[in-house]
């Protein structure tokens, strides 16, 4: 009875009990879609490589190394230089290496060179393969396979042609070898969708004519010319490396970056991302933080409207009192009606975050290429919104203290 | 684990500082060890590497006769792997290969053990360091790596790790860990002294 | 008469709210007996309402002893206080007797939550009886209080305070509310009912007109000295 009554009384209020409800079911929606985004970004991130035991690059810092040859942020203040990377491919410990060349753009999107054990060895979202969805792979010298969402803001289809910008953001462009769509590959979440790749020959080929970041004056090299040439690159800007063991990395990734010849690095992707995350994780913490003080806001919101309502209710109180009922008893009544008040706010919380999970779904894939999957409610979630019902539970008593001393110094025959 | 038999050798190893430790990039912290765990296939390679204080207590060479029993007892403990790393029953691993030192300061004092089989298994690589490894430093650290066979794979889900017992001064193990779905960061401390390999 | 034998005792009390206007009451001698009715005549803010929030164990004497049905007051703890009011007083007040957002049911049982013996007493139906009893119209027991007309509620508190038996009512100017008529016949039901169960009655009024339905009539001034007066 004590349950119907407390839930007819905030009924009977509806409006600012309702005002109240929405503002805590919005600050939890809030604070669980803020988790959602950093747990979906995470898993995001987690799932653009697989199945690549080392990356190796010029020594710097393990994260810029992994952002900038996986996610394409950031660049390479060095590169690997051929020999080097020869030695490392004929390490006993290797399976397989992908060279990636980086540096050049189109439009804003970078151009990757590589090889086509970058087809067969980068791997997604837990091992997933990509896959070329229109035309074909690379088999000519100025073939150019393009990332889904290259293909879909530009426009491109298969034998389209494509000039390559020398770096990135410049007006130089290497105009006199022109490539051409071959192939687009279907959607994969990760960078892939905006890079432009083409061989490891094709990059060294458009430079023929270019020493130290300027070109040389006077024509070009003759496109027939060039193809005759040998293409081996003097050097790659990082490396995919998959070994045979995995018992074998650690001792592979020591013997690289003890490798005396040259200052390598080599990290294992899974490791490098973790470290991302401590670094990451500060920004995350405020955001989750600020999120927290919007729930914190909308219980104070809560609490002072049991404050501002104590005193129109302080008849309610002495009829309670009158009835039998302990000062104790209207302590709790008030502490239920808060619990109630924020439980109802939690579950609408819940609901808008899934109505807006399913609404936002979509569209935070289409321009973040972020997929946030909507799955049942987490334990982690479900102890968020049990703490809130206890914060409210707990933000309640002070203005339930309060209706207890009130009532106790009322009496029973309140003036109205 | 089984009881194994162990051929318990300490030898002295004089060698020049020459190579450059793998780990420079961490910084020699007390308390604090480093570790390698992979996995696959029912095969567990670990590699600890604990600072000098964290096992013995000090970081000079041992020079009386007590700091040298103290060092020997270390590296007989090091050499007991059950005392070290705790491997899920459920798996039912053997251990194939042992092998602990210590280096820093002027010697580099090394045992090893190798299960008879399985030899020819192990990778050479792991090795190299130890003929010409040394640190120019003052402190020293030691070094231990063991090889797991087992049984059951899918029992390997975690790893425990007695080394806190059995070394007071550790407080924390920074491990690095790969299996055959991921790669990652772990730190293990004494108050939660286990790993889980996902 | 014994003590027992007595539904209300006052002797010597002494009672003063805290506060800066603080109104002191003190009643040497007060008691009503079983059966009985008795009206308070008094004039507004002459202290009646401390009276009875004295009787009903709300608040405690300063000094003095206030029994219901031989029970002292000031021997019970709060808790146990209040229990015995849930178990032995039924209360009518003035107006807004009622919690509004509640059933008319709910209401009348309200009490009965906080009583566990008054409660077995209490048949499944005898609100719903009460309510016919009382001239309330049949289903008003699924109603909202909040719904009903002052009269209703009246009568709905009414039921409220009869509920389960309570040996002694005590009502605030339960009549001052009301129109005339409807007073006249508030009262005629109140009297009825409360003879019917055999329950003492103690009524406060500042309104001298309502003293024939009554065994006694008894004026505050007569009983008590006050002070400190505010109103
Ligand atoms: N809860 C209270 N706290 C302090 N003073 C009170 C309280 N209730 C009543 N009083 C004081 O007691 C005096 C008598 O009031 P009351 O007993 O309500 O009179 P009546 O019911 O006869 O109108 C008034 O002066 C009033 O100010
Ligand atoms: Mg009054
Ligand atoms: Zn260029």
């Amino acid at each position: 009875m004590i349950l119907r009554l407390a839930f007819g009384s905030l009924m009977a209020r509806a409006l600012t009990v309702g005002m109240t409800i929405l503002a805590i079911a919005l600050s939890v929606a809030l604070f669980l879609g803020v988790e959602k985004v950093r747990t979906g970004a995470r898993a995001s991130f987690a799932d653009t490589i697989s199945g690549t035991d080392l990356i190796v690059g010029a020594r710097s810092g393990s994260v810029q190394l992994l952002l900038y040859s996986v996610f394409r942020i950031g660049n390479a203040t060095n590169n690997v230089t051929w020999e080097s990377y020869q030695d490392i491919a004929r390490r006993p410990e290797v399976d397989w290496i992908v060279p990636i060349s980086l540096g050049d753009s189109h439009r804003q999107f970078r151009v990757m060179g590589t090889t086509q054990g970058f087809f067969e060895h980068y791997k997604f979202r837990g091992g997933q393969a990509l896959e070329i969805a229109e035309g074909h792979g690379l088999t000519d010298l100025y073939d150019a396979v393009i990332g889904a969402e290259v293909a879909a803001t530009l426009g491109y289809h298969v034998g389209d042609p494509i000039v390559v910008a020398h770096g990135l953001a410049s007006f130089t462009e290497h105009d006199e070898q022109p490539f051409r769509v071959a192939g687009i590959i279907a959607r994969t979440g990760t960078p892939v969708d905006r890079t432009v790749i083409v061989s490891l020959e094709a990059i060294e080929a458009i430079h023929v004519d270019w020493h130290s970041g300027a070109q040389r004056p006077g024509a070009g090299t003759p496109i027939e010319q060039i193809r005759q040439m040998d293409l081996t690159p003097k050097a790659v800007t990082a490396a995919l490396v998959g070994v045979n063991s995995k018992l074998r990395i650690f001792g592979l990734q020591r013997w690289i970056n003890e490798y005396p010849q040259e200052p390598l690095l080599a990290i294992l992707p899974g490791v490098a991302l973790q470290e991302l995350w401590q670094i990451v994780g500060i920004a995350e913490t405020a955001l989750t933080g600020v999120s927290a003080m919007v729930v914190v806001t909308a219980l104070l919101g809560m609490m002072a409207m049991i404050f501002s309502s104590l005193n129109e209710r302080r008849r309610e109180m002495a009829i309670w009192r009158a009835m039998g009922a302990r000062p104790l008893t209207i302590l709790g009544l008030l502490v239920l009606e808060a619990a109630l008040m924020a439980a109802l706010g939690a579950g609408l919380g819940l609901a808008l975050l899934y109505g807006g999970l399913v609404l936002a779904q979509p569209m935070v894939d289409a321009a973040f290429g972020l997929w946030l999957p909507i799955d049942p409610p987490t334990a982690r979630e479900l102890i968020v919104l049990a703490s809130v019902i206890a914060a409210a539970a707990v933000a309640s008593l002070f203005p339930a203290l309060r209706a207890y001393r009130l009532s106790l110094a009322d009496g029973m025959m309140v003036k109205v | 684990m089984k009881p194994i038999h162990l051929a318990l050798a300490v030898t002295a190893l004089a060698s020049p500082a020459l190579a450059q430790e793998a780990r420079e990039m961490d910084a020699h912290e007390h308390g604090v060890s480093v570790a390698e765990i992979a996995v696959e296939h029912g095969k567990v390679a670990i590699n600890i590497t604990a600072p000098g204080m964290d096992i013995v207590g000090f970081e000079y060479e041992a020079a009386s006769t007590e700091d040298k029993d103290a060092v020997e007892a270390a590296i007989r403990a090091l050499l007991t792997p059950e005392a070290i790393v705790a491997l899920p029953e459920a798996a039912g691993c053997r251990l194939t290969e042992v092998l602990a030192h210590l280096h820093g300061g002027d010697h580099d004092d090394t045992a090893d053990a190798h299960m008879d089989d399985d030899h020819d298994d192990h990778d050479d690589a792991a090795h190299e360091d130890h003929d010409d490894h040394a640190d120019a430093a003052q402190h020293t650290e030691f070094h231990v790596s063991y090889a797991f066979a087992c049984e059951d794979e899918d029992a390997l889900t975690q790893i425990g790790f007695p080394f806190f017992d059995q070394f007071a001064n550790a407080q924390e193990i920074d491990a690095q860990y790969v299996t055959e779905t991921g790669a990652g960061l772990a730190e293990i401390t004494r108050a939660a002294p286990t790993l889980t390999l996902e | 008469m014994t003590l027992s034998a007595r539904a209300l005792s006052l002797e010597n009390v002494r009672f003063r709210w805290s506060g800066r206007a603080a109104f002191g009451l003190s009643v040497p001698e007060f008691r009503v007996s079983r059966g009985e009715s008795v009206l308070l005549l008094g004039e507004s803010g002459s202290g009646k309402s401390t009276l009875l929030s004295l009787i009903c164990g709300i608040v405690t004497a300063d000094e003095g002893r206030v029994s219901v049905g031989g029970t002292d007051l000031s021997s019970l703890r709060t808790g146990a206080r209040d229990r015995f009011r849930a178990e032995h007083i039924g209360v009518i007040f003035q107006q807004f007797n009622l919690l509004p957002y509640a059933s008319v049911s709910d209401n009348i049982q309200l009490p009965l939550r906080f009583a566990p013996a008054r409660r077995k007493r209490a048949a499944p139906d005898e609100a719903a009886r009460l309510c016919a009893a009382l001239g309330l119209p049949e289903g008003i027991t699924d109603v909202t209080a909040g719904h009903l007309s002052v009269g209703q509620q009246q009568r709905v508190a009414v039921a409220r305070a009869l509920i389960g038996q309570p040996p002694l009512i005590v009502a605030d100017e339960p009549t001052s509310a009301l129109d005339a008529a409807t007073q006249d016949s508030f009262l005629a039901l109140l009297s009825e009912r409360i003879a019917a169960t055999g329950a003492s009655l103690l009524m406060v009024s500042h309104d001298e007109r309502l003293g024939a339905r009554f065994d006694r009539v008894v004026r505050l001034s007569d009983i008590a000295q006050t002070d400190g007066m505010t109103a």
